[in-house]
């Protein structure tokens, strides 16, 4: 009778502590879920349907009648991306030399930034406004194969509305 | 009376076991926690040599020489952590050594970078005598993870490949999925004569990644084939390559098979 309870004692033990162990397995996984979702989309990234990196904030609000246009307005002013460029490095670009003059900032369609790209491609339809800056420098982008490659020229192409940054390269 | 004292003592002693059942069973689990957190802390501060953004960066991909007009795999998409001074990718380049100064190439993946500490699609084109681009996309979302999205580089006309990012056939997101899309490296000629895919690393600490599974690794000639260990010149590059355990990023294909009938499974991870 006496071996009977200590071992009823175990068999309980045993199920307390493996539920306890479940829980707080439960809790680990529902932690590491969170931090998952936490970096993978934060309020500062942006959606998984937008395209581009976050660049520069708009604030220029889009009138009724301007929405209803097939190209909207820019949310931002040239000085917006004029600023944002001057004060923020090109990803993955590698600056020698005296630093970058912006020789060109302008709205275009994408298809008229797609010329002065020498025909790469936007991504987006051709009617979409974008925004092109265009800088001279030196800089160096690293190559497929590890070897890296210099361009003069330099450019980055913000989104009008989002103000994301969709393309940024050199030729 | 007696019964009372009896069956009180009775629960005091079934107290008693519980409780240090309970503290037995908790002492085996704290040394795997300790264990855990000594290796996540470990993994935080892994130092490596691979340069900066822009140059010296370390790869563990998988090369595979010869004519050819694209190829395809399917990438299962896990979160890039860069808390880091650098960049770690995972991605197919589709390259070119002929007429190209360096090279030329069409590459597309997934990425985490300093200051933007979140992993995102991108691709990007070298063209011969046009420049380098490189395109941001959207940003991988919580569906996408543990799930494979399937890239594709391929010829479709004289100048243009085509790149796209689309749910695979197996083990595709269902639901809370990132966008798919299709992109054009355009104006380019480019002559390609071999592929790589795999890991780069910028930078010297912070970046990690779990296991990323490269599968379904397909080239195309006009028609799809997939990869096999048949193709004179395909290797393993890199400084992280296993076995032996070396410098990250490490890559392995699984059970040593390189490539195979639906073409193998590479696996990379870092650091």
């Amino acid at each position: 009778m006496k071996k009977l309870a200590v071992v009823l004692v175990i068999v309980i033990a045993l199920v307390f502590g493996s539920l306890f162990l479940v829980v707080s397995s439960g809790l680990d996984v529902g932690h590491a879920q969170q931090s998952q979702s936490l970096q993978v989309h934060t309020s500062s990234t942006p959606g998984s349907s937008v395209m581009g990196l976050p660049a520069i904030t708009p604030h220029i609000q889009v009138t009724s009648s301007l929405t209803s246009s097939s190209t909207p307005s820019p949310t931002y002013s040239l000085d917006d991306a004029i600023h944002y460029v001057t004060t923020h490095p090109m990803p993955d670009a590698l600056i020698t030399g005296s630093k970058p003059v912006i020789v060109k900032a302008v709205f275009l369609s994408s298809q008229e930034v797609s010329k002065l790209m020498k025909g790469e491609s936007t991504g987006v339809p051709n009617g979409t406004l974008l925004c092109y800056i265009e800088l001279q420098g030196t800089f160096t982008f690293s190559g497929g194969s590890g070897t890296p490659v210099i361009y003069h020229t330099g450019v980055e192409v913000f989104d009008a509305y989002t103000g994301n940054l969709l393309i940024a390269g050199g030729q | 009376m007696l019964q009372q004292k009896v069956s009180s003592l009775a629960g005091l002693r079934a107290g008693i076991a519980l409780i240090l059942t309970t503290s037995l069973l908790l002492f085996l689990w704290t040394p795997s926690i300790s264990a855990q957190s000594r290796q996540a802390q470990t993994s935080n501060v892994v130092a490596y040599t691979c340069g900066d953004l822009h140059t010296n960066h370390c790869y563990a991909t998988m090369y595979w020489p010869g004519s050819m007009q694209g190829e395809k795999t399917d990438i299962r998409i896990e979160p890039i952590t860069c808390g880091c001074n650098g960049f770690l990718n995972a991605e197919l380049w589709v390259q070119s050594s002929s007429g190209c100064s360096p090279n030329c190439w069409v590459e597309a993946g997934i990425k985490n970078e300093t200051g933007y500490g979140y992993t995102f699609y991108f691709w990007a084109d070298q063209r011969p005598g046009q420049g380098y681009y490189n395109h941001y996309m959207n940003s991988i979302d919580q569906g996408d993870i543990g799930h494979s999205t399937t890239f594709y580089i391929f010829k479709i006309g004289t100048n243009t490949w085509q790149v796209s990012k689309t749910l695979a056939g197996v083990n595709g997101c269902t639901a809370l999925c990132s966008a798919s899309w299709t992109n054009y490296s355009t104006n380019n000629s480019m002559a390609a004569n071999y592929i790589t895919l795999g890991d780069e690393l910028a930078g010297s600490s912070g970046a990690s990644s779990p296991n990323i599974h490269f599968t379904y690794n397909y080239w195309y000639n006009g028609s799809w084939h997939p990869q096999g260990s048949g193709n004179p010149g395909a290797e393993l590059v890199g400084s992280g390559l296993v076995p032996p355990p070396d410098d990250p990023p490490f890559a392995y294909w699984v059970n040593g098979q390189v490539g195979g009938p639906t073409g193998g499974d590479l696996v990379t991870y870092c650091c």
